[in-house]
């Protein structure tokens, strides 16, 4: 299982730079893991190196209910919602 | 005729898509990451302070006049002074959206909410759509960036005192998203007076519930109060790093200054929320926008378009336009309302392949365009702030004359520049 990283995220890329990995890269609002790369630092270290680095805690080991809950706020990737021009409009 | 795609639902966008329809655009779609028009017009509300009110007679006279017909038709109070401001009105932020929204869709203009920008494919030279973030593509002739100047959070965390909550909402509904920097075209960023980078947003709002009755009836009545403040409470230090320099004299850092929007509007700097309490009739205030208004406000001019006085933006793509304050350091309801509107315009003439329109420096519209893109190749220019409500772009519309409240005045400017009406004509 793979470590992933919360909405607490500040950007600092903190653990970026300390993956021995390099599963971490910047998103569009916030720092992700790869969890295809991520070996939670089996190995390396005995702390997963991000939870050691980041300074508001927002590294966590993943949990399917908090990923999948992320990708499916209706607000992130939701259909847009449409407002279409009046329909007795004439010229503009 | 041509589609124009939108990025950015607030004054800047909304005025952009009017034109655009004026114009004789086919269609025109307004994208806006949140689930409401206006953006920072959503806690705003002054137009027609000193200068405003020349600019939005000029724009007017020009053909580009809607929304100030709508703001004025929302208004509260009209005509009233204020420490440093002249002749202001001030529109209801509780009505101003859903106003402008049916104004849009009267007018053959598509809205989709919810709709932030995730990126963009080009071919030879020209933004061919751009996608949202479920991957939707949107594709059009020609494309503005309207998407402002504030955010992401970090943005706020670097150079700010960190995410306040504002009206923005980028935790829910995503930071914003440039179309410029998309396009791998390099951005500006403002500074403060100091050296360092952004600007503060200066107001804070909250809701007349939480103060004093007896106050509140002065203010509805009257449209603005204006209460000294205790000397152990005054921060003159915080005006250099106000966004609104017109609202950054002594007086705002001396005084508590309210406003009637609907809400109650503090033109003060943000006043940590146990200090305000202490001011006469404010005992059980509290902060609505922006919610961590203790600590300060949004930070602001993140990144901005190089543009050209036609609105274009100047980089490897020939089919994208700006307004607003992403088009630089105008800053102001009307000011976008401005170059959101030269920017709908340009958007069809380009795609009919006509020549741009540039507005002349008769006017003080034409005049801001040039003079604050001219200002802002200058590392001191990018310092400062322009609007036509004051600082240093008002003593400059006073010295070269073109500020008066005289609209046959206007109408007569406006009729010997040739361009009376131009922004109700269709281009063909």
């Amino acid at each position: 299982m793979a470590y992933m990283i919360s909405c607490e995220c500040i950007n600092c890329s903190a653990c970026e730079y300390e993956c021995p990995v390099r599963a971490i890269a910047p998103g569009p609002s916030q720092f992700t893991i790869d969890a295809g790369v991520c070996v939670e630092c089996d190995g390396y270290f005995p702390l997963p190196r991000c939870v050691y680095a980041c300074p508001v805690n927002a590294c966590a080991p993943a949990r399917e209910s908090y990923l999948v809950k992320m990708r499916s706020l209706a607000s992130r990737g939701a259909a847009p919602l449409r407002l279409t021009p009046v329909q007795t409009q004439t010229s503009p | 005729m041509s589609r124009v795609v939108i990025v950015g639902g607030g004054w800047a966008g909304c005025a952009a898509a009017l034109a655009a329809r004026q114009a004789g655009a086919r269609e025109v779609i307004v994208l806006e990451r949140a689930d409401s028009l206006l953006g920072t017009g959503l806690v705003g509300g002054i137009m027609r302070n000193n200068g405003r009110y020349t600019a939005a007679e000029e724009m007017i006279a020009l053909g580009a006049g809607t929304l100030f017909e709508v703001c004025d038709r929302t208004t509260r109070h009209r005509d009233i002074e204020f420490p440093g401001h002249k002749h202001a009105s001030l529109y209801d932020v509780s009505f101003i959206e859903k106003a402008v929204r049916d104004c849009l869709l009267e007018r053959g203009v598509e809205i989709w909410l919810l709709s932030r920008v995730a990126g963009l494919s080009r071919r030879n030279g020209s933004i061919t759509a751009i996608s949202l973030e479920n991957a939707t593509a949107v594709e059009a002739d020609v494309f503005i960036d309207t998407t402002g100047s504030f955010g992401p959070q970090s943005f706020c965390t670097e150079f700010g005192n960190g995410c306040v909550m504002c009206i923005a909402r980028c935790p829910t509904f995503g930071p914003r998203v440039s179309l410029t920097g998309l396009a791998g075209i390099a951005e500006k960023q403002g500074k403060k007076a100091d050296g360092s980078i952004g600007a503060m947003s200066g107001s804070c709002e909250f809701g007349k519930e939480s103060v004093d009755p007896g106050l509140v009836r002065e203010l509805e009545e009257k449209g603005v109060l204006v209460i000294p403040m205790s000397r152990h409470l005054v921060h003159e230090e915080k005006l250099g790093a106000k966004c609104c320099q017109q609202y950054a004299s002594a007086e705002y850092a001396q005084n508590v200054i309210l406003l009637d929007t609907g809400r109650v509007k503090l033109m003060t700097s943000h006043l940590p929320l146990d200090q305000l309490q202490q001011v006469p009739g404010l005992g059980n205030v509290r902060y609505d926008d922006p919610y961590a208004g203790t600590v300060g406000n949004s930070m602001r001019f993140a990144a901005l378009s190089p543009r050209d006085d036609a609105m274009q933006v100047q980089g490897e793509v020939d089919n994208l336009f700006c307004g607003g304050e992403k088009a630089g350091l105008l800053v102001g309801h009307t000011e976008a309302i401005v170059t959101g509107a030269l920017a709908g315009h340009n958007a069809v003439r380009k795609s009919a392949g006509r020549e741009l329109l540039e507005l002349p420096d008769s006017l003080a519209v034409g005049d801001a365009v040039s003079y604050v893109r001219q200002r802002m190749q200058t590392e001191e220019g990018m310092r400062e702030k322009y609007t036509f409500s004051g600082a240093v772009y008002f003593e400059r519309m006073k010295a070269r004359g073109l500020y008066t409240t005289d609209k046959a005045a206007i109408a007569t400017r406006v009729a010997a520049s040739g361009l009376a009406g131009v922004f109700h004509q269709p281009v063909n």
